[in-house]
């Protein structure tokens, strides 16, 4: 290969996309947007501000009771792991809620129908897009998490990636969401309630309904009872883990370490963490297909004028 | 290259378009002169693949918009009749991101785009927002945005509406050299009045039916205006002009010669096809555009 071949292959790989171009105009097109300083901003002061006042209480604590500033850590790590899941399920529908309500984004995406990135590419990286934002947001509080696990709070890992888990699965879920909500309905507010609206009553109400009814009514079975799968009450637990709400689920397996060691002997514990990567697997299923079903949707939106 | 067998549409249950059978040579400039309902906007959208034929079939470049879409994709360009950009894009951007989407090569990006906006005469606003431009600026950027991907055929859903008349010979201009490139132009009009001097064949739409095609020429023969309508007015007659060739119902507006002064009374032969309430709606338009109406009647 002459130097002048090789430098003009060089050139050609200096100029390569390493990322989709639409990709990177829809990640610009959310930086920019002022919204998103503002939930940066908000966010870092809710992280901030929730880590100092734990410091605070623990440290005015102790001068009554040492044995306090023991608890300082894993609060703190909790309320991280609180404060993840609850921007998972409240913000991420809100990201991605009326992506495709306004008029403009409709003409663009007839536009782009029309080249081989096509419909599916401009709904996939709207959703990839959204999901980095929740990833970034997501990904702030590690510092105070990270400095929790120094203090040595040993169940605090399995917690912790059970709140990853979920909230990184659940933030994809609510995000296709939105964008499912957006493809049907075209006014903002109502596509808007209707996401969040579905995103509560994934996370509360079906949830609820189907644990206590089903399960309950499957642990009675005799041949279940104190079976391969446990006791009924412990079913139970594991049930209504595998199929809460995010929140609950991480706050369930919260609870029962409290009463339970972690270790690889313990079945409870092994059990949760299952259930939760069940849970994670059938939310990044369930946001998948509905991110999907918006492609469809939308084709046939541009297909009939 | 453009060919149409039997095609009809059915829209919202009804039919929209009947039988169609067209053929639309390689390298012309196709007008699809009616009425946005009268067909010639869903039988562009059928040819863009945006619209499903519920009867009979179309081929761009040999490919069936039916079984082959992806195919036709790549065979055209298409631009709607009012641009829906990004306006926070620059022009330069916004030409990037569809060359991008059509798979230009990176590394062929930067040259297509100072091409393109050079042909749009838009070079100097290549790195400043689209909501800065004027509506003809979008319309050139849309016009050029389409040549992205190189495309044979260009399907332009009515690309002088909403120009003022100087916008509208710039973007005439454009589209003959975009023929001259060699490119089949197909686009919409309102009326046979703008296809004069710019479409070399001309589809004539009604109801959804295909009531005369050919040359522009040959078809303006066969079709003559049903009456001529005089406008007597004084002052300039480009805003009267430019109302006119955008109206309902006007076929073709006869001006004066340019050397008449500004101060005399100038009159304007309009053939027209429509009816009692289009001339009505025409007579209101012009009294509300402030143009210094002297009398508004029909030749006898």
């Amino acid at each position: 290969m002459s130097s002048l071949e090789a430098s003009v292959l060089e050139t050609r790989r200096a100029q390569r996309d390493w990322i989709h171009p639409l990709l990177a105009y829809e990640l610009r097109r959310r930086a920019q947007h002022p919204t998103f300083t503002l939930l940066l901003g908000m966010w870092l002061a809710l992280i901030i501000g929730s880590a100092l006042l734990i410091y605070l209480v623990g440290h005015v604590g102790a001068q009554f009771d040492p044995e306090a500033l023991s608890g300082i850590a894993p609060s703190a790590a909790l309320t991280m792991a609180v404060l993840c899941i609850a921007l998972a399920i409240f913000v991420s529908p809100g990201l991605t809620s009326t992506a495709f309500c306004s008029e403009r984004v409709r003409g663009m995406l007839r536009l782009l129908h029309l080249t081989p990135a096509g419909i599916a590419g401009a709904v996939w990286f709207k959703q990839l897009a959204a999901w980095s934002v929740t990833v970034v947001l997501l990904v702030m509080p590690l510092p105070v998490v990270g400095l929790s696990l120094v203090q040595g709070v040993p169940e605090q890992p399995v917690v912790l990636i059970a709140t990853a888990s979920i909230a990184l699965s659940a933030s994809w879920l609510f995000c296709a969401l939105g964008l499912f909500c957006s493809g049907f309905v075209q006014r903002r507010a109502l596509a808007t309630a209707s996401a969040y609206l579905a995103a509560v009553g994934i996370s509360f109400a079906l949830p609820a309904i189907v644990a206590v009814n089903l399960f309950a009514l499957l642990a009675d079975l005799p041949w279940v009872r104190g079976g391969i799968l446990g006791a009924a009450a412990d079913l139970i637990g594991w049930a209504g883990l595998s199929l809460s709400a995010p929140s609950a689920a991480v706050l369930t397996l919260a609870d029962m370490l409290d009463d339970n060691p972690v270790s690889f002997s313990n079945t409870i514990v092994l059990r949760g963490a299952w259930s939760w990567v069940f849970l994670s697997a059938a939310y990044w299923v369930a946001g998948t297909a509905l991110v999907g079903l918006t492609v469809r949707r939308l084709c046939r939106v541009v297909e009939s004028g | 290259m453009v060919e149409v067998q039997e095609l009809s549409v059915c829209w919202n249950g009804q039919p929209a378009l009947e039988s169609v059978t067209l053929s639309i040579p390689m390298g012309s400039c196709f007008g699809l002169v009616g009425r946005y309902a009268d067909g010639g906007a869903l039988l562009l959208r059928v040819l863009a693949t945006l619209a499903k034929p519920t009867r009979g079939d179309a081929w761009v470049g040999g490919h069936s918009v039916r079984t082959a879409p992806q195919q036709v994709r790549a065979q055209i360009g298409f631009a709607s009749a009012v641009p829906i950009m990004d306006e926070d894009l620059s022009c330069a951007e916004y030409l990037t991101l569809f060359a991008a989407c059509y798979r230009v090569p990176a590394f062929e990006r930067a040259a297509l785009v100072d091409d393109l906006l050079a042909l749009a005469e838009l070079t100097h606003w290549r790195d400043k927002p689209i909501k800065l431009l004027t509506p003809p600026m979008r319309k050139r950027l849309d016009l050029v945005r389409t040549l992205v991907n190189d495309p044979p055929v260009l399907l332009l859903e009515e690309p002088l509406a909403l120009l003022d008349p100087r916008a509208q010979q710039e973007l005439q201009g454009l589209l003959r050299s975009l023929s001259d490139l060699g490119k089949t132009v197909v686009l919409t009009l309102p009326n046979l009045a703008l296809a004069q001097g710019l479409c070399t064949h001309v589809a004539l739409f009604n109801a959804g039916r295909l009531e005369a095609v050919g040359t522009t020429e040959g078809v303006l023969a066969q079709h003559p205006p049903l009456r001529v309508i005089l406008v007597r007015m004084l002052g300039d007659v480009s805003l009267a002009l430019s109302q006119l060739q955008n109206a309902r119902g006007v076929v073709a507006v006869e001006t004066p010669s340019s050397a008449a002064p500004a101060q005399t009374l100038k009159i304007l032969r309009v053939r027209f096809d429509g009816g009692y309430a289009e001339a009505k709606a025409l007579l209101r338009q012009l009294q509300h555009s402030g143009i210094q109406l002297v009398s508004f009647e029909e030749e006898r």
